[in-house]
């Protein structure tokens, strides 16, 4: 596959029209500025890497974008691509042409999306990529595949499982220089450890500055609707590094501030505050506007925008980035996954779990009911798994979850006295 | 005074008229396409029943699939919370409700500690696979050509259970023909479909913290080859069968109905 | 005749194996038996019921590996009570969860983990053998014992010598007509999974001895290889063979993966030896496809294959997303590809059937 300058015109043009349209959507609520911020800073990006001349650098969820950045390279983090296509409403076509390829309708959908985009060859085409055996199994095998079509060099990183143990920094720290050199021998230019210290100062900025935010979410009523706060996906961002992301995690600090001065709730009257775990359906906002907007249950916060790393030592990029990867909650045994749970519904007052579990996501479907089994030993928050599907509009049934969503608010209103009939 | 709970499922509508001493009328219909029509109908065919005009009914509570559309229904509320209502108003000592209804199966814990009487605490509800729910029974049925409503009486002839190992409802449709094709009895299947469709409903209540006394509702708990299969499962708990357990979430939404003209 | 060697196991095997050694069980073949040797005991490879799935239901979703279910709930059960301790490989996301739910509710209660790299060059190697020694450490806590680094030599001997063996009798499928089948090949591969391995390696001469000489009096039906999701039981090549084709030779890990490469032997460091050794089994897992389709194409070849019969168990995302990929490079290859889609037993037998024969008519 040569590309040639029309094409990737052609790309870009397609993803620009797609854009406008998307911004042109109709929205339950007056996003922020810093989120408006935050989604033109995620679709420049992606434009960016349709350019004559950029290095792209596909990567999978939890490879460190700092380290790519430090190359000048641009990272495509494919699923987070996946949810932008789905926002704007290209992946039925997309998810039809893996299945005709032959993926299985029982797998991660987030991952067909993408194979059926480079069958389609509407992706920018990538240098190199990076899989990391977190989250899921299907990354590095699909990773893998990609390399081969795409004849570029595909890199490994194994985060071991025994995250706690002491061993595992090093072994990770190890993982990531070498990938770092490679990559860097892949663009052709020599790896500047300054460079990368000064990305890993400007991570640091950006998560100060998302941890204030996150504090200032614990505010009740709740100063920001969890439908905008969702997409920040703060523990995962491909931004992390990025100058964007510390101008647009500043101002949104800023933006929490003044509403909160100003006494402006999010939902009005909050009647529930909710922890949503996992991501959220990209096809439309109907879920979370139906919990928000009519029974005024606001989602205070969301396992997505979990910071638990500490702050990186510049002068130790690779081991500070490897502490950040194994900082993760999902990595290792579901204890884990369950103190961090435990943490938020706590930090953020919480009256009821909903923990999403999209058909074909086995990582965090596995995870379910041993987190809520986990839960209930120690608090008594009721805790409810969604059946519900991230990128295919085509497997949702509004009514089905709208009974659940139903139920669900029942049983907190039932908890709190004289919100609900007794009989 | 009285009042009306209308249970609007996918496969039957059922309206309960509650009064003074309790259910003073019932209707069983199949719900149609035009959702409104089948909710006056069965309101009308348990008014009759009672002997009472709509005027007589103080407040009406709408629940299942079609709640919404009911528009004479004062309020919605989900079938989870009514059907739980309902099997504690028939059955006080309950504490985990099984319901198996035509498009979705759930499994309801509930609790009466505090100060205003039961509550539910926690529901579990079929994923968007049908292997649990009335809807497998009716596809086999038809592979099997059987009245759907004949399948608990002909379980019961069954004299050799077979095993029917197959959890989804596609492969164990190609199985249940396979067995056909093997000469197998009627009764002999239907019996381990049954089986399967217990064991599909037990993962469900499994993920619940299962209290004693367990009530069935729900339109497939007609079914007495299905009962039987269940109450095996979860023996040896205390189970309760309602008399009519079609009724009960209708039950449910008429006594949620009092509850709201009460307050 | 020599079948008569896989059922006296119960018997025959206590003069090689004291009756006091304890057994360890594993479930996945990037688990070295060689260190379950080391620490005196002898492994058992777990290799599922084959029976509806109840209990285990209620810690796991139902859409995941149902051979993972299957094994948790054997747990749940007690089956596994006679083990002293089982050891979960970090293969997949099912066993993860595995891991933490046999925790909670099963039998052993010795589980331990082994965290395994999804590629084997030098960093992933060395990151496995910390993973290896971690575990090594873990067991000499839990079981009382000291895993030395003869112990771990002399295991690698044994197990290396099952490996050469395996590969013989592997090697007498490449005949026309083979003498023994696939089922009985199966069945030969997960009795030595479950055996001392010095007993396993004696009745493995004998069986050679008496099979080197046999003339197969299989049909000469298509030659097929069968790839994809682990089989717990041999009752897919039973199926397959019933209906006219031959078995020759399976990629699985209760077939050829098993012995796929022996161990560096008296390697001065034997835990790196191991590491790379268990890390080169060109397994779906492994994310390197170009090493794992020259091993599938180097192996049709080999054994003068017809078609192939790629298995996949619902919700194995690893072949579920590795399928179309080898599907492809078999069909530029020139072989034709059967997909079967199964539960953790055949259930949908008749479906099955009716896809095999078609394919067997085609290759026909």
């Amino acid at each position: 596959m040569t590309i040639v300058e029309d094409q990737r015109k052609r790309q870009r043009e397609f993803f620009t029209l797609q854009f406008q349209k998307r911004l042109k959507r109709p929205r339950g609520y007056s996003p922020l500025k810093s989120s408006q911020a935050r989604e033109r800073a995620m679709f420049r990006l992606l434009l960016e890497s349709f350019r004559e001349g950029s290095s792209v650098v596909w990567k999978s969820t939890f490879v460190p974008s700092e380290i790519i950045y430090s190359l000048g390279a641009i990272p495509l983090y494919v699923e987070s691509f996946s949810a932008v296509a789905s926002a704007v409403d290209i992946c039925p076509p997309m998810l039809d042409t893996s299945e005709r390829c032959g993926y299985s309708r029982d797998s991660c959908t987030f991952l067909r999306a993408v194979l059926g985009a480079s069958h389609k060859d509407i992706l920018p085409r990538p240098d190199a990529l990076v899989s990391t055996s977190y989250y899921c199994d299907g990354d590095p095998k699909i990773f893998d595949i990609f390399a081969e079509e795409y004849k570029k060099p595909h890199f490994y990183l194994h985060v071991p499982y025994a995250a706690e143990a002491g061993w595992a920094i090093e072994a990770l720290a190890e993982q990531l220089e070498e990938v770092t050199i490679e990559l860097a021998k892949v663009m052709g230019k020599p790896f500047d450890k300054e460079r990368l210290s000064e990305i890993i100062q400007s991570s640091n900025e950006a998560r100060r500055y998302l941890l204030r935010a996150n504090e200032l979410r614990r505010h009740v009523p709740s100063p920001m609707l969890g439908c905008e706060a969702i997409d920040y996906i703060a523990s995962i961002t491909q931004l992390w590094g990025s100058p964007e992301l510390v101008r647009i995690s500043r101002l949104l600090c800023e933006e929490l501030e003044e509403r909160i001065e100003k006494g402006v709730a999010a939902v009005d009257p909050e009647q529930f505050r909710l922890l949503w775990c996992h991501l959220r359906p990209y096809y439309n906002d109907e879920v979370f506007n139906y919990l928000e907007g009519h029974h005024k249950a606001v989602v205070a916060f969301e396992s997505v925008n979990l910071i638990t790393w500490k702050e990186m030592d510049p002068e130790k990029p690779f081991r500070s980035l490897a502490e950040k990867l194994l900082a993760n909650p999902a990595i290792g045994p579901y204890e884990r996954m369950t103190r961090e749970v435990a943490r938020m519904i706590r930090d953020y007052q919480i009256d009821g779990v909903v923990w999403m579990s999209p058909w074909g996501c086995r990582h965090f479907n596995s995870m379910a009911q041993l987190v809520k089994d986990g839960l209930r030993r120690e608090l008594d928050v009721p805790f409810y798994i969604l059946d519900l599907e991230c990128i295919d509009k085509r497997n949702y049934s509004k009514e089905q979850v709208r009974t659940r969503l139903d139920a669900f608010i029942e049983v907190l209103g039932g908890r709190k006295e004289g919100c609900t009939p007794q009989v | 005074m009285y009042t009306a709970g209308i249970d609007i499922g996918s496969v039957s509508t059922e309206v309960v008229i509650l009064g003074e001493g309790g259910v003073k009328g019932y209707s069983v219909l199949d719900s149609q396409v035009d959702i409104e029509k089948t909710a006056e109908e069965a309101l009308d065919m348990a008014l009759d029943m009672a002997r009472l005009g709509r005027k007589d009914v103080a407040y009406s509570v709408a629940t299942g699939y079609g709640r919404n559309n009911v528009h004479y229904a004062n309020k919605q509320v989900t079938e989870i919370t009514c059907h739980a209502m309902g099997a504690h108003y028939l059955f006080p000592n309950t504490r985990t409700i099984i319901d198996i209804g035509g498009q979705d199966s759930k499994a309801v814990a509930l609790t009466t500690d505090g100060p205003s009487g039961p509550r539910v605490v926690d529901f579990c509800m079929n994923d968007k696979c049908a292997a649990g729910t009335g809807r497998f029974l009716e596809v086999m049925a038809r592979v099997l050509d059987v009245d759907i409503k004949e399948m608990g009486p002909l379980s019961q002839k069954s004299t050799k259970e077979i095993n029917i190992s197959s959890m989804c409802t596609v492969f164990a449709e190609s199985e249940v023909i396979s067995l056909i094709h093997q000469k197998h009895n009627k009764e002999d299947i239907i019996s381990g479909l049954h089986t399967a469709i217990a064991r599909k409903v037990l993962s469900l209540v499994q993920r619940l913290d299962i209290r004693e006394e367990v009530t069935l509702t729900g339109g497939v708990m007609k079914n007495v080859g299905v009962v039987e299969k269940l109450q095996q499962e979860l023996s040896p708990r205390k189970i309760n069968l309602p008399e009519e357990p079609q009724i009960v979430g209708a039950i449910g939404a008429a006594l949620l109905a009092r509850k709201y003209v009460c307050s | 005749m020599w079948k008569e060697y896989l059922k006296e196991d119960s018997r025959g095997v206590l003069q090689y194996a004291p009756v006091d050694r304890g057994k360890i069980g594993y479930l996945s073949i990037h688990v070295p038996e060689e260190i379950i040797l080391g620490a005196g005991r002898l492994p058992y490879r777990l290799l599922g019921r084959g029976k509806p799935v109840k209990r285990a239901s209620a810690y796991l979703p139902k859409t995941f590996d149902p051979s993972v279910l299957d094994s948790l709930e054997g747990a749940i059960e007690g089956e596994y009570g006679f083990l002293e301790g089982v050891i979960v490989a970090n293969v997949s996301d099912a066993h993860r969860r595995l891991y933490d739910a046999w925790r909670l509710c099963g039998t052993p209660k010795n589980v331990f983990f082994l965290d395994v790299p999804k590629g084997a060059d030098a960093l992933r190697v060395k990151t496995f053998s910390l993973a290896l020694s971690a575990l090594m450490r873990e067991m000499e806590t839990a079981l009382d014992v000291r895993i030395s680094p003869e112990g771990l030599r002399e295991a690698i001997g044994l197990c290396n010598e099952t490996r050469v063996l395996l590969q013989r009798l592997a090697g007498l499928r490449r005949q026309k007509r083979p003498p023994l089948s696939g089922h009985d090949f199966f069945d030969v591969v997960s009795w030595a999974q479950r055996n001392d391995k010095s007993y396993v390696n004696q009745k493995l001469r004998l069986i050679l001895q008496e099979l080197e000489m046999a003339r197969g009096n299989g049909t000469v039906g298509p030659r097929l290889m069968l790839t994809g999701s682990p089989l717990g039981s041999p009752e897919l090549i039973s199926l397959i063979e019933r209906l006219g084709a031959q078995v020759v030779c399976e990629d699985l890990c209760t077939g050829m993966q098993y012995f796929s490469d022996l161990v560096e032997k008296d390697s001065p460091e034997p835990l790196n030896a191991l590491a790379r050794r268990y890390l080169d089994i060109p397994t779906a897992r492994m994310a390197d496809t170009r090493a794992r389709w020259g091993y599938l194409h180097k192996m049709a070849e080999e054994y003068d294959v017809d078609g192939v019969v790629y298995f996949t168990l619902k919700f194995d995302d690893i072949y579920l997303f590795e399928y179309p990929f080898i599907r492809n490079k078999f069909q530029k290859a020139g072989y034709r590809v059967l997909l079967i889609e199964a539960e953790n037993f055949l259930t949908n037998v008749g479906q099955i059937e009716t896809r095999v024969q078609a394919f067997t008519e085609m290759l026909g």
